[in-house]
C-alpha cells in the first residue's frame, strides 16, 4: 500500500521511465517508511509530521545527532507503545560511530546534551537538580537501560512540571498571581504522601492516586481553610519549584 | 486528546487526514517535475511539497480538482482568494459573478463558472443574477458555498423533497439519506417558497449525523432556523453566509469586521509571490 499508484495516464505514457525512476531514487521505501511511520506514532498533525520527515531523510546522516534522536523521541508520547521503539532508534542514532576509526557507543557528552535539550523549556535552575542526579561523567559509556531510565524520567518530569504549574493556575483563584501559603501547603504535602508508590507494594499505589482525588483534596483543602490566617502567601515560582523538589527527591541518584 | 487518533484503524487515520490524497499526488507532482528536471533529489521535493501544504500555499494555480479534494485545500484556496484580491474590496469596487469568476480563474486557471453563480446566487437571495455584488458579501457567501459545497446540494434536496411532500400527498415521508436523487439542483425559482423551520432543521440534523463531508455545526443551524417558524432556502443561505460562527467554523478569515484591515503583515499582494508552491513549478499560470 505504500506505493502508489501513479495515474493511468502517466502510467501509458512512459510506464518503464517513471517505474524506474521511483525505484531508483527509493521514493518507494521512502513512502513505505513514510506511512509506517505515520500509522505507527498518529501525530496530531500528520502534514507538518510529512513535511518533517521527508526533510531529515534529505539531510545527510551524521550532521546532528542529537537533534535527530530528540526529534525521534518527540514523535509521540511517552505512554504510547511506539515510544519504546523511538527510543531503540534513538540511541541507535545517538551511539552510532562518528567515523569509520572510532568506536560505536554512548557517551556521557552526548547524553547530557540530549537530557539538556529534552529539558530545554523548564526555567534553568529546575532542570539543573534534575539533571545533577542524572548525567554520568563524560567519558563514561552509557548502557541501554542508564539511557532508557534518564531519558524516560526527563519526560515524566516535564509532565509533572506542566501539572504543578496548572494545579497553582487551579488554585490561584483571585489571579492574584499569589495563593495563601496554607493552601499551598496542604496541596504540597497531599502530593507528597501520595508519591509514596512503591514497587513491592502495589496498594500503594491505588492509594497515592485516591490522595489526588478531587474530595480528597477538596477535604484537605476545607479543613485547612478553617485555620487559614492570611499572612503569608506562596508565588508561583515558589510553588512549582517545592513540587518539583519532591519529585525529584523520588528520582534515584545513579551513584 | 493523544486517545482519539489511536482508538480507529490505521487506514481510518490515514483516510482522516487525508494522507493518500497528498502522498499520491506529491508522486504524480514530483514525476511531472521530473520531466523537466532529471536530477531532482526526491526527498527534497517531497519535503517542500508537504511543507507548502503545511503552510496552506500549495493551492495556488493548481487544478479544480485538486482545490476541491480536501477540507484543508479549501480553506486554503480561499484564504489566497481573500488576500490576492481585497484590494478589490478595499477599493469599494462591485462586481458581478462572471467577473468574480475571472479573478478566480487568475488563481485556478478551470474554476468552474458553476460555483461561482452558486455564490451569487447566495448573495442576491436567487434573482438578478447579472447585479453587482461587494466583495465582502461574495466573500462570504463564497466560503460558505466552496467549502460546504456537498452539504449546501443535499441540504437543498431535503429543501425540495420537504417542500414537494408539504404541497402535494399530505403524509409523504422524507428520508433524507435516501433522497439522493441524481441530476441537476432542484430550482427553487417558482412560487412562495419557505417550509416549516422545523420540519427543516430535523431533517438537516439528520443529515449531520451521518454526513461523510463537512457541515456546519449543528447549534449554529439550529440557531438560524429556530429563530423563524418559517424559513426560504435562499433565506436560510444568507443567514448562514452573513454567520460569524460559520466563519470561524471555517476558521481561516479574520472576523468581517477585519477583513480589509492590513493589520497581518503577511497579506500585502506580495504574499502571492512568497515560497511558491513547488506544485507550480512547473505549471505557467496561464
Amino acid at each position: 500500500m505504500a506505493e502508489k499508484r501513479k495515474p493511468a495516464s502517466a502510467d501509458e505514457k512512459m510506464p518503464e521511465s517513471n517505474r524506474d525512476f521511483l525505484e531508483k531514487s527509493a521514493v518507494r521505501s521512502l513512502l513505505r517508511g513514510a506511512i509506517s511511520k505515520l500509522i505507527e506514532n498518529r501525530p496530531e498533525d500528520p502534514i507538518a509530521f510529512l513535511a518533517e520527515y521527508f526533510d531529515s531523510a534529505d539531510n545527510k546522516p551524521g550532521s546532528n545527532k542529537v537533534a535527530k534522536a530528540h526529534q525521534e523521541l518527540l514523535l509521540t508520547h511517552h505512554s504510547r507503545p511506539a515510544f519504546e521503539s523511538n527510543m531503540m532508534l534513538a540511541y541507535q542514532i545517538l551511539s552510532a560511530p562518528k567515523n569509520a576509526k572510532s568506536k560505536a557507543g554512548l557517551k556521557g557528552d552526548l547524553f547530557t546534551e540530549l537530557l539538556t535539550k529534552i529539558l530545554r523549556e523548564v526555567p534553568g535552575e529546575v532542570s539543573e537538580v534534575l539533571l545533577k542526579k542524572l548525567l554520568c561523567y563524560e567519558n563514561e559509556v552509557i548502557p541501554y537501560d542508564i539511557f532508557h531510565s534518564g531519558v524516560m524520567t526527563c519526560f515524566i518530569f516535564l509532565d509533572f512540571y506542566a501539572e504543578a504549574d496548572g494545579l497553582f493556575t487551579v488554585l490561584d483563584t483571585s489571579r492574584k498571581k499569589e495563593v495563601d501559603k496554607e493552601l499551598c501547603d496542604v496541596v504540597l504535602n497531599q502530593l507528597n504522601a501520595a508519591m509514596t508508590a512503591t514497587k513491592d507494594d502495589p496498594k500503594s499505589i491505588l492509594e497515592g492516586a485516591s490522595k489526588l482525588r478531587p474530595d480528597a483534596l477538596a477535604i484537605a483543602l476545607d479543613n485547612a481553610f478553617d485555620s487559614v490566617v492570611y499572612d503569608e502567601s506562596m508565588a508561583r515560582d515558589e510553588f512549582v519549584m517545592t513540587a518539583v523538589i519532591m519529585f525529584i527527591a523520588k528520582v534515584k541518584p545513579l551513584r | 486528546m493523544s486517545g482519539a487518533q489511536f482508538s480507529m484503524s490505521g487506514e481510518e487515520y490515514l483516510a482522516r487526514h487525508h494522507v493518500i490524497t497528498y502522498l499520491e499526488d506529491a508522486v504524480s507532482q514530483l514525476l511531472e517535475h521530473k520531466e523537466e528536471n532529471p536530477r531532482v533529489n526526491p526527498a527534497k521535493f517531497l519535503s517542500d511539497y508537504f511543507t507548502s501544504v503545511h503552510r496552506g500555499n500549495h493551492t495556488l494555480f493548481r487544478e479544480y480538482e485538486y482545490i476541491k479534494a480536501t477540507p484543508h485545500n479549501r480553506t486554503a484556496f480561499i484564504r489566497i482568494f481573500w488576500k490576492c484580491f481585497r484590494q478589490v474590496g478595499k477599493s469599494g469596487d462591485l462586481l458581478n459573478a462572471k467577473e468574480y469568476q475571472s479573478l478566480l480563474c487568475l488563481l485556478c486557471p478551470d474554476f468552474p463558472l458553476e460555483l461561482v453563480q452558486k455564490t451569487a446566487r447566495i448573495v442576491l437571495m436567487d434573482d438578478a443574477m447579472d447585479c453587482l455584488m461587494s466583495f465582502t458579501d461574495f466573500l462570504f457567501a463564497f466560503q460558505l458555498q466552496f467549502y460546504y459545497d456537498e452539504f449546501l446540494y443535499t441540504a437543498s434536496e431535503i429543501y425540495t423533497n420537504i417542500m414537494s411532500a408539504t404541497r402535494g400527498s399530505r403524509d409523504a415521508v422524507v428520508v433524507p439519506s435516501v433522497s439522493r436523487t441524481k441530476g441537476k439542483p432542484p430550482q427553487l425559482s417558482d412560487g412562495p417558497d419557505s417550509v416549516e423551520s422545523t420540519q427543516f432543521f430535523e431533517a438537516v440534523k439528520m443529515l449531520c449525523e451521518t454526513f461523510q463531508f463537512s457541515h456546519p455545526p449543528v447549534d449554529i443551524l439550529r440557531g438560524i432556523l429556530m429563530s423563524a417558524p418559517r424559513v426560504s432556502f435562499y433565506g436560510f443561505l444568507m443567514a448562514l453566509a452573513k454567520h460569524e460562527g460559520i466563519n470561524s467554523a471555517v476558521g481561516i478569515l479574520p472576523p468581517k469586521a477585519q477583513i480589509l484591515d492590513d493589520t497581518d503583515p503577511d497579506i500585502q499582494i506580495s504574499s502571492a509571490r512568497t515560497p511558491r508552491p513547488v506544485s507550480a513549478a512547473s505549471k505557467p499560470a496561464s
